[in-house]
């Protein structure tokens, strides 16, 4: 039996998963992106956890990482005795989120902080689609992510985990892109959350900012022009946001009807000829053949020439995605955070 | 004291990228 199968929700209960390596990957270098040191992740994480508990959040969910960072976080909070640090063999690789967000499931946990990048988020989003998810930035400009104080994620997740305001009564569900695949007899199923695109003249395995010109086939949950990545490419032509009902479709390369010019990496400013772009209903699917790398999310993934009969759609199936801006604003029209005045003798 | 709006033009990246689109300022020729 799976530890999905074991595990029964609990009111009040919040997990926190941290990439201890988001914001340290090669954009440092082949563009001009931020660093995210430990000891701002570890200043993010206490304020995280002081605004849940602020908020109606009885117990809170970390794990142990290389760097400490979780238990430096809490170690000197008073609530140190609510906070529980998970414990299980690192193997320094994607597999310890998919661990992690596992055993905070088996705990009760439906409600989570992502503090990571798009990657991270993926994999939480694929693993539990119905969870209710505030993914925080860390600094790189990713697109899922989002980049607010950690005291008011905290607090918006704190309500949600808490139940004060139902997860339901206030967030939309995340658009996904399916990637449906065979490979070699096997079928293939995965998912991205921003962008699935096709890469010509490209290698698996490479870590490096994408280049504009070699760019193929790019399709778009969200397509938003104050974006960097491959976002902005599709919000310069035809914006999506996060609660638009339709996918963006880009064919980029040449012969090109029309050019734009957008941060592909954060300081790293590309042109992008385009061809032909449209909105994809939701359901509606995109195929893809011929050869070149298939990247999800910015992660190159799978080569195209060993696919067959690959097939992409858009679906509004995700987690149920905390905006804390929303879910504040709905907690005061409710008087949810208004403080109950003691009564005078 | 009194509350006026009489201070700068605050740039919000949001607004001002999304006029930029719809004005089609951001679309270029090949």
């Amino acid at each position: 039996m799976g530890l999905r199968a074991l595990s029964e929700p609990s009111t009040g209960y919040l997990g926190i998963v941290v990439n201890p390596m988001s914001g340290r990957d090669v954009r440092r270098v082949a563009a001009r992106a931020s660093t995210s040191a430990h000891h701002e992740k570890q200043q993010q994480v206490t304020r995280l956890v002081l605004a849940a508990f602020e908020n109606g959040v009885q117990r809170i969910f970390l794990a142990q990482e290389p760097f400490r960072i979780n238990e430096r976080a809490v170690e000197n909070l008073p609530q140190r005795d609510q906070v529980e640090i998970l414990s299980f063999a690192l193997t320094h690789t994607a597999r310890d989120t998919e661990t992690m967000i596992d055993l905070m499931w088996a705990a009760g946990c439906r409600t989570f902080i992502v503090l990571g990048g798009d990657g991270t988020n993926r994999i939480v989003s694929r693993r539990y689609p119905d969870c209710a998810l505030m993914p925080l930035s860390t600094g790189t400009n990713n697109v899922f992510p989002m980049m607010i104080e950690a005291s008011l994620a905290g607090a918006a997740a704190g309500l949600i985990a808490s139940g004060q305001i139902t997860k339901e009564a206030i967030t939309s569900r995340c658009k996904r892109i399916h990637i449906r695949a065979m490979s070699h007899q096997t079928k293939i199923h995965d998912i991205a959350l921003i962008d699935a695109v096709v890469l010509h003249n490209d290698s698996l395995g490479s870590l490096l900012p994408f280049q504009g010109d070699r760019l193929g086939t790019l399709l778009l949950t969200r397509a938003e022009p104050a974006s960097v990545g491959l976002s902005p490419i599709g919000g310069y032509l035809r914006p999506s946001g996060h609660l638009d009902d339709f996918g963006v479709l880009v064919q980029c390369g040449i012969p090109a009807v029309c050019r734009v010019r957008v941060p592909i990496s954060p300081g790293l400013w590309q042109d992008v000829c385009v061809q032909h772009h449209e909105a994809v209903p939701f359901g509606s699917g995109v195929s893809l053949s011929g050869e070149g790398i298939l990247a999800y999310d910015g992660d190159r993934t799978h080569d195209l020439a060993n696919l067959t009969d690959c097939r992409m759609t858009v679906e509004r199936d995700g987690p149920f995605i905390i905006e804390p801006n929303r879910v504040l604003q709905h907690a005061v029209e409710q008087r949810t955070i208004w403080l109950t005045l003691p009564t005078a003798e | 004291m009194i509350v006026e709006r009489d201070g700068p033009f605050i740039i919000e990246p949001n607004r001002v990228l999304q006029y930029a689109v719809e004005q089609r300022i951001l679309i270029r020729t090949p």
